[in-house]
């Protein structure tokens, strides 16, 4: 399989807290879905503002190989001036979508995650449900080769965090490559093909769930018993 | 703890952020070497102006002190009734329902002072000077004071009730459209009316709007709205200090109201051809279209230069229309590039000949634009001179 991003992050963090994240190398192919793993504070999202070009504080070298890329934040980020159908009008311009191509897609998306009677308002006034959910559908507008998705799930109901995992899915299939952060273990456990599991600032494990379940000798359990058992056995 | 100790408190503490911020923007140099002189030469140009010379002076002959119309009407606009609430009120004190009457109580009172001395300010600044040129007693200016107090208050309490509503084009034409009817009643009122109907009506605007106030003061329908305007007065003298800054910027206080934008409603485009280009000239123009600060800043810029050119004599005024046109395709310049600075914009090519011809563009309309206002406003200046 291509390599579509490969990351090797020496160092990385902000002017006020220098060397977050040490010696962090992880790499995504096409059609495969890795979850970065990690607790609060361990340095997930130092890793995306590493890999994004974000990072206050980088020494390293991230490779795109020629893909696009569609970011999804974990806090809403939006322009406050900009109604919703406004914002997927402007990256779909930006990214060079046809505009009956483009009407066609948001509408479809904004059926999808029930946003379709909100279209014409400002999102700033929205839940933040309704927000995280703007950042899904501007990020599978585009159609990227490539999607980095920090804490997809906060604040999505039941149905909506059903439909995005379907087409992560989807996504997977056509060939994107997708880079996920999340605290949400059972869901990964389920969709993602490999994990990379940060703690205290550097990589302390990687692989398929079955290679986390070997190195951590809980043969059958779950992604969380290993994660639990490897973070608890790396602090004691 | 009862609510005016809260209030004490959170007045202490809306003091001292300010206060923060100013000496954030005014260290022991910018003060030295630019506020206090300001202050100096203000103070000489008011003394100047009350002996009946100076640069003021002789402006003031020319304008016959027509503009404290144009500044009472500034004034009419500035300010709120406040309620010192903040979030997490709801969490903590909504149980103790009565600290927080007495705190909105005491928010309100504190308004209405606030608002008292703003008048009182510019009667005992402005009344020495006019009453070399303008006949007018204690008594009567006793009465103007008593009425634009309580006209002021009630365009307040107005507001109170504005907060609470959701926006439409409709409303707002129908608060335009009130505040300028008020605003040219008013004007036949000062002009025509005795002192005593004038203090009458004074009163009135006063009493009505305490009584509409207190019973706003007792609700909590509008609790959020309250915490948000709460929240925005805060950080207004912050956002204004911030807003010549590309690497600061002010937590936006997010209005929790469902609304659309009043201009392009249903996501109407400005351009009607989809290119690159004009996709990055539509998210800016509607950014400077929607964005109160952006709007505000620009026009305050083009305000402050506008009085100046009338003010100057004409080679002063050269220099300062050159300086304007400078400084502000300098600030566009800063906007632009902050407007597409956002996290939104990620995975967009920044670096392409599509974005610097929209940013190029952007600037010059706009540029173009602003310098022409400050172009008329010399030329009519000169029909003064």
């Amino acid at each position: 399989m291509t390599n579509l991003l490969e990351a090797s992050i020496e160092q990385a963090g902000y002017t006020s807290r220098k060397k977050v994240l040490t010696d962090v190398f992880l790499e995504v192919r096409k059609g495969e879905l890795v979850g970065l793993i990690g607790a609060n504070g361990a340095g997930k999202s130092t890793a995306i503002k590493a890999i994004l070009g974000l990072s206050e504080d980088f020494k390293g070298h991230i490779a795109w190989n020629d893909c696009s890329f569609a970011y999804i934040p974990e806090h809403p980020s939006f322009y406050e001036e900009l109604t919703l159908w406004e914002h997927l009008d402007l990256i779909s311009t930006l990214h060079g979508i046809e505009e009956s191509e483009f009407a066609h897609r948001a509408q479809s998306l904004l059926q999808t995650f029930s946003l379709d009677h909100v279209k014409h308002e400002l999102p700033v006034t929205f839940s933040k449900g309704m927000q995280q959910k703007l950042m899904l559908i501007q990020a599978f507008l585009s159609k990227p080769d490539m999607y980095v998705i920090d804490e997809p799930f906060i604040g999505l109901d039941p149905i909506s965090t059903k439909r995005f995992v379907d087409m992560l899915k989807a996504e997977k299939e056509r060939g994107a490559g997708i880079l996920m952060c999340t605290h949400v273990l059972d869901t990964a456990e389920k969709i993602c093909d490999r994990f990379y599991m940060i703690e205290k600032g550097s990589l302390f494990l990687q692989g398929t769930l079955k290679d986390v379940q070997d190195k951590t000798g809980l043969e059958g359990q779950s992604l969380l018993d290993c994660f639990y058992k490897a973070v608890q056995g790396d602090r004691l | 703890m009862n609510g005016r100790t809260l209030f004490f408190r959170r007045l202490f503490d809306y003091y001292k952020y300010q206060f923060k911020v100013l000496h954030a923007v005014i260290d022991w140099t910018v003060a030295l070497y630019i506020v206090l002189p300001a202050i100096a030469f203000v103070i000489y140009q008011y003394i100047d102006l009350m002996n009946g010379r100076g640069l003021l002076y002789e402006w003031s002959e020319v304008a016959e002190w027509r503009w404290l119309y144009a500044v009472c009407v500034l004034i009419m606009f500035t300010g709120s009734i406040r309620t010192f609430l903040m979030e997490a009120d709801k969490v903590f004190l909504l149980q103790k329902k009565e600290i927080i009457y007495q705190l909105k109580r005491y928010a309100l009172l504190y308004s209405f002072l606030a608002t008292l001395a703003k008048w009182l300010l510019l009667f005992f600044i402005v009344l020495p000077l006019i009453s070399h040129s303008v006949l007018i007693t204690f008594a009567e200016s006793t009465a103007l004071l008593c009425y634009l107090f309580g006209l002021h208050i009630f365009f307040l309490s107005l507001k109170q009730d504005r907060i609470r509503k959701p926006r439409s084009i409709s409303r707002w034409i129908g608060d335009t459209l009130v505040r300028a009817i008020l605003f040219a009643g008013s004007a036949i009122l000062i002009v025509f009316t005795e002192r005593h109907l004038l203090a009458l009506f004074g009163i009135l605007f006063l009493f009505f709007s305490v009584i509409r106030s207190l019973k706003k003061t007792a609700s909590f329908t509008a609790f959020e709205a309250e915490v948000t305007e709460e929240k925005k007065s805060r950080l207004a003298l912050a956002g204004l200090v911030m807003m010549m800054s590309q690497e600061a910027g002010m937590p936006k206080v997010k209005d929790r109201m469902r609304r659309k934008p009043l201009l392009y409603r249903n996501s109407k485009r400005i351009f009607k051809r989809r290119t690159i280009c004009t996709g990055y000239k539509e998210l800016f123009f509607k950014v400077m279209l929607r964005n109160g600060e952006y709007a505000r800043q620009m026009y305050m810029l083009l305000s402050a230069f506008t009085v100046l050119i009338f003010v100057s004599p004409i080679w002063l005024k050269v220099i300062a229309l050159l300086v304007y046109t400078g400084v502000c395709r300098y600030i566009l310049t800063l906007i632009f590039d902050k407007v597409m600075d956002a996290p939104f914009l990620i995975g967009t090519d920044k670096e392409s000949d599509e974005y610097y011809r929209a940013r190029k563009s952007c600037i010059n309309i706009l540029h173009y634009a602003f310098a022409a206002c400050c172009f008329l406003a010399a030329a009519v200046s000169l029909l003064f001179t």
